[in-house]
């Protein structure tokens, strides 16, 4: 239980922090600004580890045990067969993104890679919203 | 003692909720001032979590490029989390991944 919510803590804060970043549409923050076509790679580098850390989140709850007798915290299958597609096609936008921070050398991150990842992460936030994770 | 720092921790959360949006460096500074201070809740409580969060702040501190000990660092947890959570996804019963990635 207290782990479950550490998890949804730490994820809370880095859902914060991913989406502080490109809300800050007049331009400046610590990291840099962000135009309408492209991001700062370090905006990139951390949605990527934005999703690791989601992932990591998302195997904690598939270890629970699965629901059914007396098991009151446990993982529903409804919502692992959300959570598991989820993730996978966030690994995809992840890697993409680190590709891409690879291969331009500190250049800018074009805004439609850094969406595919957040939409993933974004995804991942509703199916644990939906199926109330956070009580677990 | 944990309880108390998760409460805090909530607390800091429903604070800077409104501020989502605001343009300045505050909610940054903010946020980074929240994730040192869950780091060693983490550490002692969640290890796993403890590599992305540093990365996080180690990238909301640093303005310039990625550097290659950051994206080392960052595939290097990429493989290990990936792992972990195909691992835990076989135990839960879901399908195989059929793309590999």
């Amino acid at each position: 239980m207290k782990r479950t919510l550490l998890f949804l803590s730490t994820t809370a804060f880095l859902s914060l922090a991913l989406h502080a970043l490109p809300g800050c549409t007049n331009g400046q923050n610590v990291i840099g600004q962000i135009s309408n076509t492209s991001v700062p790679p370090s905006v990139a580098l951390v949605a990527a580890n934005s999703f690791d850390a989601l992932e990591t989140v998302a195997t904690a709850y598939l270890q629970l045990p699965p629901c059914g007798g007396s098991v009151v915290v446990c993982r529903n299958p409804a919502a692992v067969a959300n959570i598991v597609p989820a993730v996978r096609s966030g690994r995809v936008a992840r890697n993409q993104i680190e590709s891409l921070l690879s291969a331009n050398s500190g250049a800018p991150i074009p805004i439609a890679s850094y969406n595919t990842l957040t939409a993933a992460i974004s995804t991942l936030q509703a199916v644990d919203a939906q199926f109330n994770i956070a009580s677990k | 003692m944990l309880g108390t720092a998760i409460e805090t921790l909530l607390a800091l959360i429903e604070g800077l909720l409104p501020e989502i949006g605001i343009a300045s460096t505050s909610i940054v500074e903010k946020i980074l001032t929240a994730l040192i201070s869950i780091v060693p809740i983490i550490a002692s409580n969640a290890t796993n979590l403890i590599a992305p969060v540093k990365n996080i702040i180690a990238a909301l501190q640093n303005s310039g490029p990625v550097t290659p000990d950051q994206m080392a660092t960052l595939a290097a947890l990429d493989a290990a989390c990936d792992a972990a959570f195909e691992a835990a996804a076989k135990q839960a019963g879901a399908p195989p991944n059929p793309s590999g990635v």
